[in-house]
């Protein structure tokens, strides 16, 4: 039995990316690895150029864990190291993790990286120790188009979530079927 | 790319610098362990939890100098963010401004005196004591203040928070040839709005405007957050975005319009878009008659401007030019024409920035929400900071080298900022007078500027050349004496203006101690004054009796300042001097008290009065016109070097058009040769329709020469390798967009 069968859902977070205030400045990549001291090298998120259609033309789009409700991650993780919290965040207990990858493979999404060092995966975890502070991610916080967005499904009043309910912010590549949690704003 | 329907396809995306890792296709479904999923664990490594400091500063990773909040633990600085209460950022700081903890770690700092060994450029240094180096610097400097006078000594700088120490300092010795870094940049945009508003101190209130028509102004790749930000907040509310340039940046992606324009000839659109708006009667006649000077001799310059003229020389379509003047004169006065930054471009520039001043008087925006204005600064508006006592400058020994602000030479270029480019040339030929010592702080002139064979050969002449810096830059490698001077988290400065639309200042606090021996300016110069007899003029203590006399006349406490990082007076409302009346008086400091459209300074010198066209240097066959210009994650050359910033740009690439490169066979990502003057350059081909046929591009800062920067150190292509350093007869600034390489493949 899981604790969100339990305890009530009080929050349920998403990320809103409104790519149309996008400038691609990748403040966002430096603070989270400034935030969560991820090793030179490898980066838990980076703005890609992602592609438009197949005119070849691209927008800058933030690229992270997508925090999916069906995670593939979860579902491979043979020691439940990598868990859905009940407010949606996917998370990983380094000390359940075993080093086996399965999780870093099954992404579709290719959010994940092995640190080395440590021999064991990591990936964005939405910097929950923030918000359990009362704080904004970090690339919310520093994101100088303010593009991103923390979005609370559980709360009715959401400005964010209004974004996702109304369907004007969507995931990309629903048909992979995973359910994200991270949602765009593609705009014009 | 296009979408898939199967988990076993993974997607593919291309990151600015790296390919990010995407998986195989493998998706084994194992069965689930029983047990329950731990509770939230507390990543170690985050930098959140543990008992910390907040200490409220400004960023140095640019000049804009944006508020920070820096979190210290142990010693230790755990995370730099953007101070949450600044309206004008709202918390954010951008990638360089996240990566200040790099630059603070990073191992190619130098972090002792050293005292060269080896050639000039060699790199070859030994360790010395700060006595040592001081005494080093003050014999050499009392010689050739002996021997050539005080004006034998130059000192140059980017401009900062350390300015006043190194100005006191020069001023002290009793030399005129104090430089920056402006005729590489903003100096001909500069001088334009010195002739034209009688001041520099005129800027954009982007937050609030509704149509920006941009010359090359790059705003989402040469990054001001608050000017970002508010125009990112602009064109979400519906704000038009106007983007000339030959070059397809982030700029150009995000605005509502792409103009492609032929290089160099944006001052014809834009007399053509005064003539439009001077035909169609779409601008602003009370705010003409009342606020310019000279509008009649504009509209007579401009008669014969027509879009088809211009079209011809633009290559944008005449109807095209009529619907931007046209959408730019409906909405005025909300419309702006950016000044522009980077300015040291073609040699039509000065006159390309007068003639964008008289749009934004055509659209009668001086002074009203989302319009220009001008900067309401701390001495006007509040109180003007106070200064350590120190006794009376010595006269300057001479008329500046350069010419800067001096009659029959540069008359109007700013005596405060010189001509940096101009120093080689005094240097080799002793003329008008010998210059036989250079201090460089925290700038790098073999970076930086032009004609870079030349500087060196200047560098190999002197008899002292000394580098204050936290690298070993290129022109410290040729130096003398590196002395190593802390980074903005490792010191205090003085106090200073950061007046926007409201007076402000902020300042800049130390946040741990500073690594190895390195110390900061305050102290460097106050010490090295002191060995070289000039002490007296740094009679401060520390830098806490420095600040105690800015802020004395302000009535503002140290501790005040230092809660908050910066101060502005209480209840002073934004201040538009025409926000409610639109004929409310604004005296400006011209001639003629208004805006100066037809300029009889100008006429005095022999300048045109008003804007004119001259085409941009005519192109040889199978040459490109190389323009440089900057990328979002580092600083012109200052943090090529920083580690995290190098990673995600490490190298620049010559862009070059589709037609040429196959022309020339080469393709994306070939290693090319740049040559010219004599001067060649190694890079990687970009090959893309992001930039003109006739034209090349390559981002500024790589090809670099110093061994103490080693992850840049032969990376890349280095423009200022090539260029010759033509100087602008009217302005002082730098030409560096009318030389043309050729291109071939390695």
């Amino acid at each position: 039995m899981s604790t969100a069968t339990v305890a009530p859902v009080r929050h349920r977070y998403a990320l809103v990316v409104d790519t149309t205030r996008c400038i691609g400045c990748e403040a966002c990549s430096v603070a989270c690895r400034a935030e969560n001291n991820v090793p030179e090298g490898h980066w838990r998120s980076r703005i890609v150029a992602y592609p438009l259609g197949k005119s070849g033309q691209t927008r800058p789009v933030k690229w992270a864990c997508m925090h999916c409700a069906d995670a593939p991650c979860v579902t491979v993780c043979p020691t439940k190291a990598t868990y859905q919290r009940p407010d949606g965040i996917v998370v990983i207990d380094a000390d359940r993790c075993v080093g086996c990858k399965y999780c870093v493979f099954a992404c579709p999404y290719g959010a994940r990286y092995v640190d080395e060092e440590r021999g064991i995966p990591d990936k964005c975890d939405l910097c929950h120790e923030r918000i359990d502070a009362g704080l904004q991610p970090a690339c919310v916080q520093t994101c100088v188009g303010r593009a991103i967005s923390l979005a609370d499904l559980a709360d009715p009043n959401d400005e964010a979530a209004a974004r996702i309910n109304s369907g004007e912010a969507k995931p990309l590549h629903p048909e992979l079927g995973t359910k994200p949690s991270v949602y765009y704003v593609m705009g014009r | 790319m296009a979408p898939t329907t199967s988990r076993r396809t993974f997607l593919q995306v291309t990151a600015a610098g790296t390919t990010l890792a995407v998986a195989p296709a493998v998706l084994p479904r194992l069965p689930a362990l029983s047990g329950e999923p731990p509770a939230g664990q507390v990543n170690p490594a985050r930098s959140t939890p543990g008992k910390q400091t907040k200490v409220l500063s400004a960023c140095e990773m640019c000049t804009v100098r944006c508020p920070i909040v820096v979190r210290v633990r142990d010693g230790e600085v755990v995370r730099i963010e953007g101070n949450p209460k600044e309206k004008a950022t709202h918390g954010a700081i951008c990638a360089r401004g996240n990566a200040g903890i790099s630059l603070l770690r990073d191992p190619d700092r130098v972090r002792t005196p050293l005292i060269r060994v080896g050639e000039r450029g060699e790199g070859k240094f030994r360790q010395a004591s700060w006595e040592e180096a001081y005494r080093f610097i003050a014999e050499r400097l009392t010689q050739v203040k002996q021997r050539y006078g005080p004006q034998a000594l130059a000192m140059a700088r980017r401009p900062s928070a350390t300015d006043p120490f190194l100005v006191t300092f020069g001023k002290a010795f009793g030399t005129p040839n104090l430089f920056t870094h402006e005729s590489t940049c903003p100096m001909a945009r500069n001088v334009a709005l010195e002739v034209s508003y009688g001041t520099a101190g005129v800027a954009i209130d982007y937050g609030k405007l509704d149509y920006l028509v941009s010359f090359g102004r790059n705003h989402f790749e040469t990054i001001a957050v608050p000017q970002a930000q508010g125009l990112v907040g602009a064109l979400g509310r519906g704000a038009q975005l106007v983007y000339v340039d030959p070059r397809h940046t982030p700029t150009a992606a995000a605005a509502t319009t792409w103009l492609q324009i032929r290089p160099g000839t944006d001052l014809a659109l834009v007399l053509a878009m005064l003539h439009v708006l001077i035909a169609e009667g779409l601008y602003d006649h009370d705010f003409v008659q009342r606020y310019t000077h000279g509008f009649a001799e504009l509209a007579e310059a401009v008669k014969e401007c027509t879009p088809d003229w211009a079209a011809k020389q633009t290559g944008i379509p005449a109807a095209k030019i009529r619907e931007v003047a046209g959408a730019f004169g409906l909405a005025r006065p909300r419309a702006v024409a950016d000044f522009g930054w980077y300015t040291a471009g073609y040699a039509n520039e000065f006159q390309l920035r007068r003639a964008i001043i008289a749009l934004n008087a055509l659209a009668g925006n001086l002074e009203v929400p989302g319009g220009t204005f001008l900067i309401k600064g701390m001495k006007k508006y509040a109180a003007e900071l106070g200064s350590w006592k120190k006794p009376k400058f010595p006269k300057a020994s001479a008329p500046r080298v350069d010419g800067a602000g001096v009659p029959g030479r540069f008359p109007l270029a700013p005596a405060k900022d010189g001509l940096i480019q101009a120093l080689p040339d005094a240097i080799i030929t002793g003329q008008p007078y010998p210059v036989r010592a250079f201090i460089a702080s925290r700038f790098d002139p073999l970076a930086a500027v032009p004609d870079q064979a030349r500087m060196i050969e200047a560098f190999g002449r002197l008899d002292l050349l000394v580098s204050i810096d936290v690298y070993v830059s290129d022109t410290g490698a040729y130096a003398d004496v590196v002395l190593p001077e802390c980074t903005y988290l490792e010191r205090t400065d003085p106090v200073f203006d950061v007046s926007g639309l409201v007076p402000k200042i902020r300042y800049r606090q130390q946040a741990v101690p500073p690594q190895g021996e390195a110390r900061p300016g305050w102290r460097i110069y106050k010490e090295l004054a002191e060995a070289t007899g000039i002490g007296e003029y740094f009679g401060y203590r520390d830098i806490d009796e420095v600040i105690a006399a800015q802020l004395a006349p302000l009535g503002v406490s140290p501790q005040q300042l230092a809660a908050s990082g910066q101060w502005a007076p209480p209840g002073f409302a934004p201040l538009y001097l025409r926000g409610k009346d639109p004929t409310a008086a604004v005296k400006l400091p011209t001639a003629s008290g208004k805006i100066e459209l037809a300029s009889e300074e100008l006429a005095g010198l022999g300048i045109e009065p008003v804007p004119r066209y001259r085409p941009p240097a005519q192109r040889p066959p199978d040459r490109f016109r190389l323009v440089q210009g900057k990328c979002a994650v580092h600083t012109n050359s200052a943090t090529a070097n920083v580690p995290w910033l190098h990673e995600l740009r490490p190298d620049n690439e010559l862009w070059i058009h589709p037609t040429p490169a196959a022309r020339l066979g080469i393709r994306d990502g070939d290693r090319v040769v740049v040559r010219a003057g004599g001067h060649q350059q190694h890079g990687k081909a970009k090959v893309t329709d992001g930039i003109s046929e006739d034209t090349v591009f390559a981002y500024h800062g790589w090809g670099r020469l110093s061994p103490g920067l080693t992850r840049v150190r032969g990376r890349g292509i280095s423009g200022n390798a090539l260029l010759p350093a033509t100087t602008d007869p009217v302005t002082g600034s730098l030409i560096m967009r009318e030389t043309f390489v050729e291109v071939v493949k390695s």
